[in-house]
């Protein structure tokens, strides 16, 4: 018996001990990526999977996209149209206002068999981006466009009628460029049967054919839920990439991403792959070991997800703003964020980041203040019982009690979530956590307003992007509006609807920010949510990959792929 | 026997239609689906939009109508669209099942030839310190939560030791430079570990199940009037003992191939394997009804034909017993 | 059925034909045996010790917690994976929560589940496998095919299902605190997925035992049906059940375990063994220690229950005694 009890013992001494870390020696020949996420379809008009769009940003160009500065620049296009350099004009039609832009794409760019990228290309996107019979799963950036028409001198023009006249119109980052002349039949054939187009496009039949791409790089091999072997594009018109061959594996098991990286099978995890917690921990333990750190570097990006609790305001304890501010009070989110995050993961106090030209730091700011968070709750009536331990306010004999719902799974929430709970025993408020799976939660309890308390989770956002479909009170999800919109807690306020409902149809930049700047501090005063922090991307790369830029947000960094650089 | 198996089958149909349907339905009481998640990720997708997709996948139809449909259509011979990669089930499957035929396959003939001896071995030897070092050993190889054991698999030997692979199928991108000898070779290193984790568990067990089965029989009377007829002990052991012994043995086996293709989902996840048992997972997760379903009559046709023959080698094998 | 099927015991192997029936009069010297025969078991009896020691662990969580003045909840958010030391002995965990005595919680807990879905199980079990051996027929074919049925039964759809009922709505659960919802949801789980095996075995023994002269003088007192299952049948199918049971516990520790895995075990910061294995799986090259402790409890105490069972089995096996 004690034999095997040192033997056991032994090998666990051996396996906590350090031994010979992976060797990983890249060159620009070849860099292995590890993802956590499954694609799902290449065809990134119709994929709704973030790791599908990692890919396709290697492969395919967007007209616009925002820059790792969150900057509009233009990719296909040669310059971003304005009402200034005439490119913009508004009409009206039918007493809307509509507007009319052109756009002009590069002269060079062709697809990956020569075939120039044109007008005709942009406009049969559009059309089956529009097409109810095909599943888009960002169909928003193609349904705000009435009309497509290609110049018909210059085959690299065209105009779009936009159904509205809103500032964002050149917001098409995701704007999937389809090749018209190899789509183009395969739509036509399958157009009038359900869910047919997306069965048989080319980029799920046969995707490495060429003609498919129109950035650096190609599809060389596909398995699905396996790897994907990218190589350079021969027809790319751009700045020449470096690296030779890239190959995106798949690993959805975050300690095997880690363990395969470790041991060099793969020379870096992109933004899809580690979870916070273990790229700190990551980033600790090459601290820790130096020749490993010469090889790795983590990277941390703030990014422009929103981390936050809604609340459901329907909750007569949560209705009353004294009670939420008190519980903002509560919280002392400083101290979260450094424990847990290290710092690297900011708290804020609104939904808009720092990054963004709309951010205001004018904005009601709680600090941590136990006393003033008691006497709020006393205030409301919320009082302390009889002594004893734990102890809990009531109020006509009922318990202030709240139950808080997250993601289960989610590490960093489930962390969150129990700091929280302590907090706010602190001040006297029972939170029990009931946690669903991610689906579960977006799929039922937000959207039906199911949650009687508290739900955290992430708003995503691209920059320069007013929270409309989030805050606005037509947004709240109900019964007669078949559970649309995203306003899930259920916040009403006049001046912050009347600002969401002008901000888009003004095209000075600077009013915009007034407004915008208005509506953070309505946030902050009414405190429709708790704002957390802003959720940092991560990712894992050799040190001698130069040129690698996270974006952070969701036009992720392989778009700028041609950069990188292994030296 | 034939009318008896002939039962057995028309029973197992049935069982399989109620099952599929039960499953589907269950499918489709999960609250929520994938498509709300990336939505909710996604500023740029609406619930208008949302609602279409979903509509465009049927799921606005009752569940009854969608599974009556996925019956008619499997009845023709059409096994449907993978909604989550858009490819026909038959492609996404068969790969599948073959990498988790490998896996499950080599584990349980793996666990065959080492069980099975030493379980024999071990009886023979009751209570010597071979017999003690073994039995703590099988009794560790129940008692052992698999992931856990995965994630110290991989911790010694892929990333302390660098010996094998962390995870994976195969070698991506070997350039095709390989002859199938390598490619072969290859496929076995990122087998090792989750051939070990996987066959663990079932050497452990039928090492315990076999040298029970061997002592017991080597209790009974048969035994003692072979001995007394003075027969030579090799003779008693192997002609009397494990003859009979293994009979349960065959059956429990029979049983432990049922698993084939069910494959195992934690060592799958945990190695990133590319096998069916995650697939299934994965596309339960994903509302994947067709791959779901499909995977699923595989692997419970699977598990109740083993059973079956197991029955049915059981009664071969033991005289006494008779199917009228 | 019309076919004189073998009884089938789980893992459709067939139960001994030639089991004598145990003398239910001679009870207390059959379980003398049994305690002799156990003794005579070494590993069966230091795993009694070991499981003794975690029983009383689970049971005194609150009293040692108390001691070394420790609140298994407390956090200390700015001391995260702390190391070993003369106030936290085995350290703390991500949010800076001692790590000792939250496993001593988490043995409660893990524990309970066992005992609770191991005992609740086996009661369901013995029910249906009872009532199948002894009617026979229509019942029978019903009840088995059903245990068919949920042994191929995928399990992952009906436990997502189950982790996303809204407690308030289910009329027995929102009786139940909501911080002990998940506990009593994963009981429920567990509990659905483990009375087959029982429900098979106990069928086995009363098909071999249900010909046997005793039942039949009771059939022939006039006992209905029901009477005989619960005053003749099940007093002696009992013993395989027993052992059944040591063993289930020692499966449900792991199923416990691998469901906290798949994401749907017990919620936090409700401890148990199974979830602070899967928290710390997330960091495991940085603080090894925190999987590797769980991991090792979890295999020593369901090895204590499968050395028990098997010491149990050679106690209560009738012909073992003969030897």
């Amino acid at each position: 018996m004690s034999l095997q009890i040192r033997t056991v013992y032994v090998i666990l001494a051996f396996m906590i001990g350090f031994g010979p870390e992976g060797l990983a020696a890249p060159n620009n020949k070849q860099l292995n990526i590890g993802t956590g996420q499954e694609f799902d379809t290449l065809n990134q008009l119709v994929s709704s999977a973030s790791a599908s769009h990692y890919l396709a940003h290697m492969t395919n160009r967007s007209l616009i996209v925002p820059n790792a500065d969150w900057k509009w620049e233009c990719q296909l296009c040669v310059e971003i149209p304005t009402l200034q350099n005439g490119m913009v004009k508004t009409i009206e039609e039918g007493g809307q206002k509509k507007m009319v832009v052109s756009w002009k794409i590069k002269p060079e760019a062709v697809w990956s068999d020569g075939t120039p990228v044109t007008g005709k290309d942009i406009q049969f996107s559009w059309e089956v981006g529009t097409d109810l019979k095909v599943s888009v799963g960002e169909r928003d950036y193609y349904d705000r466009i009435e009309s497509i028409t290609p110049d018909p001198i210059d085959p690299k023009a065209f105009s779009m009628k936009y159904k509205k006249a809103r500032y964002d119109y050149y917001q098409l980052s995701s704007f999937f460029v389809l090749p018209s002349h190899i789509e183009g039949p395969i739509y036509n054939k399958h157009k009038a049967q359900l869910g047919a187009y997306e069965k048989n496009s080319a980029f799920v039949v046969d995707p490495t054919r060429l003609g498919l791409s129109n950035g650096p790089y190609m599809y060389k091999e596909v398995k699905l839920g396996s790897h994907v072997t990218l190589v350079k594009n021969p027809k790319w018109y751009g700045k020449a990439a470096a690296i030779e061959t890239v190959i995106v594996k798949v690993i959805p098991n975050t300690q095997t991403l880690e363990a395969n990286l470790v041991s060099g099978t793969i020379d870096m995890i992109g933004e899809l792959g580690l979870t916070f917690d273990q790229a700190i921990a990551l980033d600790k333990r090459l601290k820790k070991q130096p020749e490993l750190a010469k090889k790795y570097k983590v990277g941390f990006e703030e990014s422009l997800i929103y981390e936050h609790v809604e609340l459901n305001l329907d909750n007569p304890i949560l209705a009353d703003l004294r009670v939420r501010k008190a519980l903002m009070h509560a919280l002392d989110r400083q101290k979260l964020v450094d424990a847990l995050f290290e710092g690297k993961q900011k708290v804020t106090h609104t939904h808009v980041h720092p990054r963004d030209v709309y951010f205001s730091d004018a904005v009601t700011k709680y600090e941590p203040n136990l006393a003033k968070a008691a006497s709020l709750l006393d205030e409301a009536g919320w009082k302390l019982g009889s002594p004893g331990s734990p102890v809990y306010r009531e109020k006509d004999g009922k318990r202030l009690s709240l139950t808080i719902m997250t993601t289960a799974g989610n590490k960093t929430r489930e962390l969150v979530e129990v700091f929280i709970q302590e907090q706010f025993k602190k001040v006297g408020v029972e939170l029990n956590i009931n946690n669903v799976p991610p689906r579960v939660l977006f799929g039922e309890t937000t959207p039906k307003r199911q949650f009687t308390g508290l739900a955290m989770f992430a708003q995503t956002s691209t920059p320069e992007n007013p929270p409309i479909s989030t805050m606005h009170s037509s947004q709240i999800p109900s019964k007669e509006n078949g559970y649309g919109g995203q306003n899930y807690g259920g916040w009403r306020n006049k001046r912050n609807d009347e600002i969401l409902d002008t901000v888009f149809t003004e095209f000075d930049l600077e009013k915009r920010k007034v407004l915008m700047a208005e509506q953070q501090r309505i946030y902050s005063d009414d405190v429709p949510h708790f704002p957390l922090y802003m959720r940092a991307d991560v990712s894992v790369v050799p040190t001698n990959l130069k040129g690698y830029r996270m974006t952070g947000h969701l036009t992720q960094s392989t778009h700028w792929i041609q950069d990188w650089k292994l030296e | 026997m034939a009318a008896f198996i002939a039962r057995r089958l028309i029973q197992t149909v049935i069982l399989i239609l109620l099952l599929s349907f039960a499953s589907y339905w269950m499918m489709g009481l999960m609250p929520g689906d994938p498509l709300d998640v990336a939505c909710q990720a996604n500023p740029h997708c609406t619930p208008e939009n949302l609602e279409q997709m979903k509509k465009n996948l049927g799921l606005d139809q009752p569940i009854h109508v969608r599974y009556f449909q996925w019956l008619g259509d499997l009845m023709r011979g059409d096994l449907g669209y993978s909604r989550t990669y858009r490819l026909p089930v038959t492609e996404i499957l068969g790969p599948r099942l073959v990498n988790t035929l490998y896996l499950s396959g080599i584990s349980l003939l793996l666990s065959l030839i080492i069980a099975i001896p030493l379980g024999v071995y071990t009886s023979l030897r009751q209570n010597s310190k071979i017999d003690y070092t073994l039995n703590m050993f099988a009794f560790a190889g129940i008692s052992v939560p698999s992931f856990w054991l995965a994630l110290m698999l991989i911790i010694t030997f892929a990333v302390k030791l660098n010996w094998l692979p962390a995870s994976g199928t195969e070698t991506i991108g070997g350039d095709g430079m390989m002859n199938s000898f390598e490619i072969a070779l290859d496929r076995i290193r990122y087998l090792i570990l989750p051939v070990t984790t996987l066959s663990l568990l079932t050497i452990a067990s039928w090492v315990r199940y076999t040298r029970a089965k061997m002592l017991e029989t080597m209790r009974n009377d048969y035994i003692r009037t072979a001995r007394a007829k003075g027969l030579s002990e090799s003779r008693v052991i192997y002609r009397h003992g494990l003859r009979n012994a293994l009979i349960p043995v065959v059956t429990v086996v029979a049983l432990g191939f049922s698993g084939l293709f069910s494959g195992a989902v934690i060592t799958e996840t945990v190695f990133a394997y590319q096998g069916a048992g995650k697939l299934i997972f994965d596309s339960i997760f994903a509302n994947d009804y067709n791959v779901a379903m499909c995977s699923f009559i595989v692997t419970s046709l699977c598990v109740m034909l083993m059973n079956l023959v197991a029955d049915v080698l059981y009664a071969y094998l033991d005289p006494r017993i008779s199917y009228h | 059925m019309s076919t004189t099927e073998k009884p089938l015991s789980p893992h459709g192997i067939p139960a001994a034909q030639e089991t004598p029936p145990a003398d239910i009069h001679a009870h207390k010297s059959m379980f003398q045996l049994a305690i002799g025969q156990l003794m005579e078991h070494r590993m069966a009896v230091v795993s009694l010790v070991v499981i003794c020691f975690f029983v009383l662990v689970a049971l005194g969580a609150n009293l040692i917690a108390n001691s070394l003045g420790i609140d298994p909840e407390a956090q200390d958010i700015l001391n995260r994976y702390g190391p070993w030391s003369a106030e936290h002995w085995l350290g703390t965990d991500e949010v800076g929560r001692d790590v000792f005595v939250r496993l001593i919680f988490g043995t409660r807990i893990s524990l309970m589940v066992a005992f609770v879905v191991a005992i609740a199980s086996t009661m369901i079990g013995i029910a249906v496998g009872a009532l199948a051996g002894y009617y026979g027929g229509v019942v029978d074919m019903l009840l088995m095919r059903l245990t068919d049925s949920l042994l191929a039964l995928p399990t992952i759809p009906i436990l997502i299902i189950v982790a996303s009922i809204d407690p308030a709505r289910v009329p027995f659960l929102d009786t139940v605190s909501a911080e002990n919802v998940s506990i009593v949801k994963m009981i429920f789980v567990l509990m659905i997925f483990s009375w087959m095996v029982q429900a098979r075995l106990v069928r086995g023994e009363v098909l071999a035992i249900k010909e046997q002269e005793y039942v039949l003088a009771a059939k022939t007192s006039g006992m209905n049906g029901m009477q005989i299952i619960l005053k003749e049948l099940i007093p002696n199918v009992i013993t395989p059940v027993i052992v059944s049971v040591t063993l289930g516990i020692g499966s449900s520790i792991l199923f416990e375990a691998a469901l906290s895995f798949l994401g749907l075990g017990i919620q936090p910061p409700t401890p148990s063994w199974g979830n602070m294995l899967n928290n710390a799986q997330e960091i495991v090259y940085s603080a090894p220690l925190l999987a590797v402790i769980p991991g090792l409890l979890i295999l020593i105490i369901t090895m204590s229950f499968n050395f028990l069972g098997d010491g149990l089995q050679d106690a209560l096996d009738p012909k073992a005694i003969r030897r």
